[in-house]
Parts: structure tokens; sequence; C-alpha cells
């Protein structure tokens, strides 16, 4: 009889117990997963629709007579806050100096072209423009190693043209990589002075072929022998990398894209 | 036959009773009981903490890029100070988050949102920047009530201290 009683009374614990468990087990699954911020750019300004009845005007490859900013201000007050920038560390760090009033970005450290063709720290880059009009890029520090000179800029024309696939509109700017420190000259592979200046001048030429502009950044930070000035970089130690920039160095940079502006749409004469 | 359905019966209960259990969260530091707690209010935290950092290439960012910044809304903020800085030899620089919830709801999306940066610059420090990818297992997030603090830095422990002293 007690021994009855004891399994009834066990039974009935049991039962009331089953469902708590059932219910911290499904809480603690559902719990365990979180939104991941997005890394998709999202713009709040208003559309505009156009009916193109001709093609747009082309830009004029490379280098050209940029508009400084008081100027580009005048004809397109939203002009960075119409331009993505996507990029790797170099770039993170110029995000948050936030110079450019309304920018977006898309960068990542050990970002590079390889990674971005590859699906690696960032899948589809191409697809995450949004209603950006200007395409701003910097990438190159993560390439040359494992690329090569050539790899790289081959494998910049083909980012880029997976990013005109998808945004047929966008303007592509393609941003020299910036200088290195001569303390850290060629002590990592390729990332030294020689291989940057030569991996730039490709750049250039990739842009005069294909229609893109090139922005020469690394022209406003290097010294006279063509390193980066140490006090534009911030990563200067024996640990780090000598290409990284300081706030000093930002703001030099946000102030060499601010004085070279264009748009092809603009009436320049 | 009843023996077995008893012994049964227990070892049901039994994992009734693990199923209770939480586990710690080992990125978020927060107060139990009377320990560290953080009674300054946040601008004074930030003055104690801006010395530390000032000689270290130091910029101030504007709280409305909490948004931008950290996908934090800025409706789920009731004030914010937000600065960065140069880390010796690392490639990310270093940053001070210090935010109010504007309630306790949303105390833990902030922190999650915190965790979430954390493990980004662990997962793409990882290839080429030990010095940034030591400091994204080492740095924690700290809470105390309703303020929630962000330190991505080398004296990360020392800027806690200032937090909750």
């Amino acid at each position: 009889m007690k021994k009855r009683i004891a399994v009834i009374i066990l039974t009935i614990v049991i039962a009331a117990a089953i469902p708590i468990t059932i219910s911290m087990l499904t809480k603690d699954l559902s719990s365990g997963q979180t939104d991941k911020p997005t890394n998709a750019v999202e713009k709040t300004t208003e559309a505009q629709t156009t009916e193109k009845e001709t093609e747009p005007p082309k830009p004029v490859g490379g280098e050209i007579d940029y508009l400084a900013w008081d100027k580009a201000q005048e004809l397109n007050p939203d002009y960075f806050a119409e331009t993505v920038f996507i990029g790797d560390s170099v770039s993170l760090k110029f995000k948050m100096y936030g110079g450019l009033p309304g920018a977006s970005y898309l960068c990542y450290g050990s970002f590079g072209t390889v990674n971005a063709l590859a699906g690696v720290i960032k899948e589809n880059i191409w697809d995450d423009i949004g209603d950006n009009k200007r395409v701003y890029i910097m990438l190159g520090m993560n390439d040359l190693n494992p690329a090569g000179i050539d790899g790289a800029v081959a494998n910049m024309k083909e980012l880029c043209n997976r990013i005109l696939d998808k945004n047929p509109d966008v303007l592509i700017y393609i941003q020299s990589m910036t200088p290195i420190t001569k303390a850290h000259d060629g002590i990592n592979g390729r990332l030294g002075k020689k291989y940057i200046n030569e991996y730039n001048e490709k750049l250039l030429e990739l842009a005069k072929e294909n229609n893109w502009y090139y922005l020469d950044v690394a022209s406003v930070l290097t010294t006279e022998d063509g390193y980066l000035k140490d006090e534009y970089c911030g990563d200067n130690g024996a640990e780090g990398m000598g290409l990284h920039l300081s706030n000093p160095g930002c703001a030099v940079w946000c102030d060499y894209l601010k004085n070279h502006c264009m748009d092809p749409s603009w009436d320049i004469k | 036959m009843k023996k077995i359905v008893a012994l049964l019966l227990t070892l049901l209960m039994a994992l009734s009773l693990c199923a209770c259990g939480e586990k710690p969260d080992q990125k978020v530091t927060a107060p139990k009981g009377d320990e560290k707690v953080s009674s300054k209010s946040l601008d004074a935290v930030y003055s104690a903490i801006l010395p530390l950092i000032e000689d270290k290439d130091i910029m101030e960012i504007d709280a409305e890029r909490i948004t931008e910044l950290y996908n934090i809304p800025t409706e789920d903020v009731k004030e914010a100070y937000i600065a960065s800085f140069t880390i010796a030899d690392a490639a990310f620089p270093g940053e001070v988050v210090l935010v109010e919830a504007s309630s306790e709801d949303k105390v833990s999306e902030i922190v999650e949102l915190l965790k979430t940066r954390l493990a980004d610059i662990k997962a793409q420090a990882e290839s080429y920047d030990p010095v940034s990818s030591k400091l994204a297992d080492e740095c924690t997030i700290e809470v105390s009530g309703t303020k929630i603090a962000y330190f991505f830095a080398d004296n990360h422990a020392e800027m806690s201290e200032l937090f909750f002293n």
C-alpha cells in the first residue's frame, strides 16, 4: 500500500515536471539566437524616379580635374550621403573618423578583393550597395601577398564588374592603396613601397581603360621619398603593419576626398 | 516491475531539474547582490576614463553616431558617450562606449550588439592582427542596471574599475 502511494506521488511529480522541462529546453534553444545586425546599407532618402530616354554620360576614366568641396556641395550637397565605401581595416578607421557627412561603409578587417570574390568575411558585397550612386573602393593590403600585383588588379576589375552587373547605374571610384611607413617597408612580403606603387599605377590604368574614376589618396599621405608619414600612421610599432592611419592621417584623407569630387552629370566648363 | 517504473520516474525527475540550470555568460560582467554596482553618472565615468586615453590620438565621437557605428537604435539609448583612440600596433582602433539604456528591457539587446562587435573584431583580426585578436578575447561588456560599458582597450581592466568605483 505504502509502495503504491509512493509510486502515485512520484508519478504526479514527474507529470508536473515534464511540461516545465520541455518549456525550459525550448526557451534555451530559442534564446541562444541573436539577430546579427546586417551589413546591408540602408538608406532612407526619397527615391527619385526618372525616365532615362538617353544613356547617362560616362565618366572620363582615371585622374581628372576634380571639383573642390565648396563647388561640389553647391551642385550636390548629398554627394557623400549617396556614397558607399568598400574597404578593409584601413577604411574601418576612416569610418570611425566619420568625416564625410552621410557616407555609408562596407568595410571589414582582413577584407580584400580575394575575400570579396570568394565570399569570405562578407558574401556578395555587390548586393549591398543599396541606392547609393557612388562606390568608393580602397582594397589591396590583403591582396598583394596572396594574389600578387597583377592578380590583385585583375580581382579589382572583376569586383567592379560584379558591382556594376548588379548596380548598373553606380559610378566606380577606385582609391589608391595607402602607403607604408619606411620602418615596415618590405617586412611583410609584397607590402612594400615598390609593390604598392606599382599596384597603384596599374589601378590608375585599370580606371582609365574602364572609364572609372581614380583617386590618388596616397599622394597626400607620403613623405618626399614615398613612404607613409609617421604622424599619419596608427600602427608604426614593432608589432604593427605600418599601414593603418591615425586620426591626423584620416583627416588628410578626408580633406583630399572632399576636394576631389566629380559626377559625369555635372556640366563643368 | 514497480521498482523499474519507480527508477525511470526518478531519472525523469532528475532530468527535469537539470533543465532549470543556466550557463553564465562569460562576455558580460553583471553585478550580483551588492557586488560591483556603478553609482557614478555616465558623464562622471567618461570624464574619469578620458585621461587614460587622451595621449593616444583620441577622437570623441558624437553620440548620434551610435546607430551608424554599433547598430544600436537611438530610441533605445537615454545617454551615450563614445570615443575612439589608437591602440599601439593594432589595426583596429580602441573604443570606449558608455550607454544608459532607455529602459531595462533594452539592456540585453544593446549588450548583444556590443558582443557582436567584439566577435566581429575577433573574426576579422585573427589572421593578421594579433593585438586586436587578443584584446577581443579579453575585453568584456560591463553592466550595472541600465548602464552598459564597452571598453576595447589594452587598459580595459582599469576602465572597468572606473566604471564600477
